[in-house]
């Protein structure tokens, strides 16, 4: 009872001191524009900048904000689930000349889950710390990132074959995973204009954005010391900004999704505060007799489904129709309850599940489906849940 | 049956003595409460104590810190690697002075420099809280900026500072501004607390590279200590001389610290409740004489001893019950007010000056409250005993007063007293206190009580024949009566005797302890002038160019620099203070109020650093002159090196101990060439003031430093002293006080029960005034030989005092002086109220006529 007590004033207190911490990475649920001074603390995001690989898998830390996203949608012999990563870089405006070697220049921050719809739970945890030697470090010139301390420790590495070697090792559960492109998509998918991808209505709000789709997942997850081996298809993104969203904007929802004929889709669209899309895009990639065809869009999300948190109170359009190019999706959740509470690292509560999709005319007026779904992966929902009123 | 009859009994003795009755329930109350209100004082302030050093420390499993006041922050890194640590909080914990108010009254303010991520896992409750008029998300968050500061609500209280606004600090002298950005939310409303973001702290604070210490938490399972030994197999770790403690270690320490001075006070308060218990011994005496009639008459008619024995038993305990219920109360309202007007600590400068609440915890409720009863039933028993050898049909025809029946005469009793009183005095202290040297006292003090009466006989015989004694009838009269029935004043004796030679023992003592800490003062204060950096610990320093620009102040004949910084030395006690100064090597006495002798040159061992320890460091560590020991004083080569003990000298200043190095050693030793302080010798030619300001002219960048004057240092110290000794006074007072209520019920009983007597004296032709004036001599005679035996009595106690409770509670030695002027007006003060009051109690009790008095046969 009294832990009970303790934790949970904790974790107020830590809110309380960090919440706004993270309001820019996941953008729409804080939207405060950086200060005219601060505009020259970091380098803008420009078109017509090329991406140069392997040196821009690593980290860009003169920007503001960057992040490594992964997730993965898995079969086990216990079941389908779902695992997602993110490990934030943010840059603050703070110690610049400070030659502390605490001195708060670099924040990493890392947030890991694994969905399991079995039991329509979601396990998650995070980690934050200041850059330092020993427990958070991550390189400039390829993926390679490590936070936490020893028996918690988070790392994500690429290997010279290409080939993502992930290891959590959370309070809860642990996994250690490999992902490796297929042959059809060898190279990193640009995103936007040469990875050049406009967030908003103007150019300023704009990140470099490269995704790694279909990733062929191999490796284990533990809970209670009982290891599962499990594979699957995961996504990865790796974005990094100055500066992300409009003013007017409250929030995003974007999908990232696999189809089991080998193409993908990534989706997205910044909402207004009453919900109307501010700026949407979709990049479809099909193979075609082994080749990649590009389709550029817009996308329209259509909410089918709301789900209401009962910790938070937030509604989260949990099912969405999605229309973009000749593709009408309808988007389903592997269970509804994937809400994330990461108020003690990033301070954000948002929605973030493993997805399931079929064609819309799969799906009749009552929500029988017709046949296994086309394509798994993850759908984000953010900017939904209200201000925490503590 | 009984009980009613117990009851009807009890009544009666209510009705015809309400007043000593009354007095000696207030007496009880009296000694209880002050008492209870000394403990609850302290209880509370060390309860505000532990809640100010748990909000500085947070909820931390362990706190890993090094011999000095600081780490390396390298350190960090170590632990980190370790499989075994769950989470790791580095924290830069000062005080640091701030530029505020006057210069002389530096205010200090905890600040707690802290990573929030890495804290969130250890000890959440000092996260700061940005406010909300701090615009910057995200990593823009004013948790990290380069100049901000978060202030608890009692610090923004106190300091009358709000958000938004600048907080001056001081750091090394320089004033650096701070702005504040927010709150500490989890910390409660009276914790003075700043919290900082940990890189800026060490940035703005001048603590880079260096931590106070680290918060851990090991995973489940892991010996602490196994841990610590193998983290120590790295050099760096142990150069750092490490140790892991649990956070309640400094509230451990400072109780120690603070223990003698509180059980001192302590003991103080029971001695009026002594006092108390004496007077329910006179009370209840007077009440039992009353009622020998009525009880032989009750015990003809078949009541049995064990009833008597009851009947008085029950009285006492009913005194005991009310007094003590009274005392409680009255305890807690004391408690209110010292809290409220004196501070937490009673005037003792253990604790910060803060203004505790009140904690009433039942155990202090329920002890001063058995000890209450327990005096008022301690009273009881002679009187109690008395009675069951009464001799009812004998009583009865007689209609005497009975005096004490008792195997073992007093005389013998109180030799076998004073015996084991000096027996005990050989005893040393238990587990730090002087438990033993305070029984002494008490059994010095029983024998010394317990031979007054005899005392009084054998001097009133001695006076009797005397020419003036026989010229004087009334005197004569006076005298006869204190040579034939001096056990009748012994309850009156035993209060004045008692309260009087703790009064002088504690006069004494405090006389000897100022007069001591006076000459001390000037042995240690030989410089005109003392400039101080009002220190951030690890950092205080005046640069070079600082001391070259002091030295070259006009009027300064000679200038020495200090440095200062605690050293832990046991992780069970408080750290001791290692004093880096200039030292005379072949003539340490020049330097340093050197007790006894010093290490000759014959003696010492060439490769061992010659270190000189205070008198509390020798006793508290058992270090004598030529030892050789071990100081956690982290070396530049990595070889451990040995420290011989060269002289032993007096300080009252430091209570946990000091040891004192020859500048140049430390530097050597240490690397470090840093300094904190300055004694500064005039010439003839320059005056205080003008030497004051050229160095406030030189040292600009420094407008914090602290310069004082030797003379003011004195006064400062001695005003300290007199503060810490104030509720001392109080105490006194009012054991005196209380022995007075003694002298009155002993009187208005002497005089009722001489009712006939005086009756029978006002039929011879004495006129109710000179019954009056033989009242006085009487009691004044007898008051007086109380205050003189008293004196007696507390000149030997107060030698216990000096050379037995002081060296053992606070390792510290003094020469005995006397006070012979205070104690002497004290005497006659208490003497001229005894003979007053008696006489006021006596005329109100022999108000009657001489018929009326003459027929009264009770």
């Amino acid at each position: 009872m009294k832990q009970g007590r303790l934790a949970s004033k904790s974790r107020r207190h830590f809110l309380g001191a960090s919440s706004p911490l993270l309001a820019l990475m996941v953008p729409g649920v804080c939207c405060r524009l950086a200060r005219a001074d601060e505009s020259e603390l970091y380098p803008a995001v420009l078109p017509g900048a090329a991406l140069a690989f392997p040196r821009d898998h690593g980290a860009h830390p003169e920007y503001r904000t960057e992040w490594w996203y992964l997730t993965a949608s898995l079969q086990s012999p216990v079941g389908p689930l779902g695992l997602q990563i993110t490990f934030f870089r943010s840059r603050t405006p703070y110690g610049r000349d400070n030659p502390s070697r605490f001195a708060p220049k670099q924040l990493l921050l890392a947030h890991a889950a694994l969905a399991m719809p079995d039991q329509s739970k979601l396990l998650h945890d995070q980690q934050s710390f200041r850059q330092q030697d020993v427990v958070a470090q991550y390189s400039i010139t390829d993926t390679d990132i490590a936070i936490g301390l020893p028996n918690n420790r988070w790392t994500m590495v690429r290997t010279a074959s290409d080939e993502y070697r992930i290891s959590v090792n959370a309070e809860q559960f642990r996994f250690a995973i490999t992902a490796t492109p297929p042959a059809t998509m060898s190279a990193p998918v640009q995103q936007g204009v040469n990875g050049f991808s406009q967030k908003g209505p103007q150019r300023v709000q704009a990140s470099y954005y490269y995704s790694r789709p279909q990733l062929r997942v191999e490796g284990e997850y533990q809970i209670d010391n009982k290891p599962v081996s499990v594979s699957g298809t995961a996504w990865l993104d790796h974005e990094w900004s100055s500066e992300l969203l409009a003013e007017d904007a409250t929030g995003w929802d974007w999908v990232g999704l696999n189809f089991h004929d080998g193409s993908a889709l990534m989706a997205f669209q910044v909402r207004t505060k009453s919900g109307e899309a501010l700026h949407s895009t979709a990049r479809y990639i099909s193979v075609e007799q082994g080749q990649l065809q590009e389709h550029n869009n817009t996308a329209v999300f259509t909410n089918r489904r709301y789900w209401q948190s009962p910790r938070t109170n937030a509604r989260y359009p949990v099912s969405v129709r999605l229309q973009t190019g000749e593709l009408d999706l309808i988007v389903e959740p592997l269970f509804d309850d994937q809400e994330l509470d990461s108020s003690g690292s990033t301070g954000i509560i948002y929605w973030e599940g493993a997805v399931q999709v079929w064609n819309a005319d799969a799906v009749s007026q009552d929500g029988t489906k017709k046949g296994k779904p086309i394509a798994t992966g993850y759908l984000e929902l953010t900017g939904y849940a209200n201000k925490l009123s503590l | 049956m009984q009980l009613s009859l117990i009851r009807w009994l009890a009544i009666s003795c209510w009705r015809q003595q309400p007043g000593p009755l009354l007095a000696a329930v207030f007496a009880i109350a009296m000694g209880v409460s002050l008492g209870l209100g000394i403990n609850l004082v302290n209880v509370s302030a060390l309860n505000e104590f532990d809640n100010a050093i748990s909000n500085i420390n947070g909820e931390a499993q362990y706190q890993l810190t090094g011999a000095v006041e600081w780490i390396d922050d390298d350190i960090l890194a170590l632990v980190e690697q370790s499989p075994d640590v769950i989470a790791a909080s580095p924290i830069v914990s000062l005080n640091v002075p701030l530029a505020m108010g006057e210069n002389n009254s530096t205010v200090t303010l905890p600040v707690i420099g802290l990573d929030i991520f890495r804290a969130a896992k250890v000890a959440p409750s000092l996260l700061p809280q940005p406010d909300a008029s701090f615009q910057g998300g995200g990593a823009s968050s004013a948790v990290f900026g380069d100049d901000t500061v978060f202030l608890s609500a009692a610090a923004q209280q106190m300091l009358e500072l709000s958000v938004g606004e600048q907080l001056p600090v001081l750091v090394n002298g320089r004033v650096v501004q701070l702005t504040i950005s927010g709150h500490v939310p989890g910390v409660d409303n009276r914790s003075v607390i700043a919290v900082m973001d940990i890189g800026a702290a060490q940035w703005r604070l001048g603590w880079l590279g260096k931590l106070s210490r680290i918060d851990l938490r090991l995973a489940k399972g892991v010996d602490a200590q196994q841990w610590l030994s193998q983290l120590k197999q790295r050099g760096l770790a142990d150069r750092a001389k490490l140790r892991l403690d649990r956070p309640d270690a400094a509230k451990q320490r400072m109780s120690n610290l603070s223990r003698a001075y509180r059980v001192n006070l302590n003991v103080l308060a029971l001695v009026a409740l002594l006092t108390g218990g004496f007077i329910v011994f006179a009370t209840l005496d007077l009440a039992v004489t009353r009622l020998i009639p009525t009880l032989s008459l009750v015990s003809v008619l078949g009541a049995t001893s064990a009833f008597r024995i009851r009947l008085v038993l029950i009285l006492s305990v009913a005194l005991g019950f009310f007094g003590a219920l009274l005392g409680v109360c009255m305890g807690i309202g004391l408690a209110w007010l010292l809290l409220g007007f004196v501070g937490g600590d009673l005037g003792g400068g253990f604790f910060a000056s803060t203004r505790p609440s009140l904690s009433l915890p039942a155990s202090s409720l329920i002890l001063f409250f058995i000890l209450g009863v327990s005096a008022a039933i301690a009273g009881g028993l002679s009187p109690a005993i008395k009675l069951r050898n009464l001799s009812a049909a004998q009583a009865l025809k007689s209609g005497q007063s009975l005096t004490l029946v008792s195997k073992l005469s007093p005389l013998v009793i109180s030799f076998i007293l004073f015996i084991i009183g000096g027996a005990l005095l050989m005893l040393p202290a238990i587990n730090g206190l002087p438990i033993a040297a305070y029984l002494a006292i008490a059994c010095w003090l029983f024998a010394g009580v317990l031979v007054v009466s005899t005392l009084l006989g054998v001097v009133a015989q001695a006076l009797s024949p005397r020419s003036i004694t026989q010229s004087q009838p009334l005197l004569m009269l006076a005298v006869l009566r204190m040579k034939h029935a001096h056990n009748r004043a012994f309850p009156a004796l035993a209060g004045v005797v008692a309260s009087f030679a703790l009064v002088c023992a504690m006069a004494m003592m405090v006389h000897s302890f100022r007069v001591s800490v006076d000459q001390w003062l000037e042995e240690v204060l030989p410089a005109s002038l003392y400039v101080r950096v009002p220190d951030t610990a690890a950092s205080a320093a005046f640069s070079v160019e600082d001391r070259n620009r002091l030295a070259s102040i006009d009027g300064i004949a000679r200038i020495e620099f200090a440095r200062t910084l605690d050293l832990i030395v046991d992780p069970n006690r408080p750290s001791v203070e290692l004093i880096a100064r200039n030292i005379d090597k072949t003539n340490p006495n020049a330097s340093l109020p050197i007790t006894g002798s010093y290490l000759k040159d014959a003696d010492t061992q060439s490769d061992c650093t010659m270190i000189y320890i205070s008198e509390p460091a020798s006793r508290l560590y058992d270090w004598k002159i030529g030892d050789q020991v071990a100081l956690p004083l982290a070396s530049q080569s990595a070889a451990s090196t040995c420290f011989q003990v060269g002289a032993v000298w007096r300080d009252y200043a430091r209570q946990s101990g000091a040891i004192a190095i020859e500048r140049g050693d430390y530097a050597e030793l240490t690397g470090d060439r840093t300094v904190s302080g300055a004694s500064i010798w005039l010439d003839e030619s320059t005056t205080d003031t003008e030497v004051v300001a050229d160095i406030r002219t030189q040292l600009n960048t420094m407008p914090g430093i602290r310069i004082r004057s030797s003379e003011d240092i004195r006064t400062l110290s001695l005003t300290i002293f007199d503060r810490s000794f104030a509720v001392t006074y109080a105490l006194e007072a009012v054991a005196l006080l209380v022995s007075l209520f003694g002298v009155a019920t002993t009187y208005s009983g002497e005089a009722l029960s001489r009712t006939r007597e005086f009756g029978m004296l006002r039929h011879l032709g004495i006129t109710r005034r000179q019954i009056a004036n033989l009242f006085v001599y009487e009691s004044a005679f007898c008051i007086a030989l109380g205050v003189i035996w008293g004196a007696l009595l507390g000149a030997a106690i107060s030698q216990v005092l000096i050379q037995r409770v002081n060296p053992q509670s606070f390792n510290w030695s003094m020469q005995t002086h006397w006070p012979l002027n205070q104690l002497l007006v004290a005497a006659i003060i208490l003497v001229v109220l005894g003979a007053c009051t008696a006489t006021i109690a006596a005329r109100k009790a022999a108000g009657r006529g001489p018929i009326e008095a003459v027929r009264t046969d009770w």
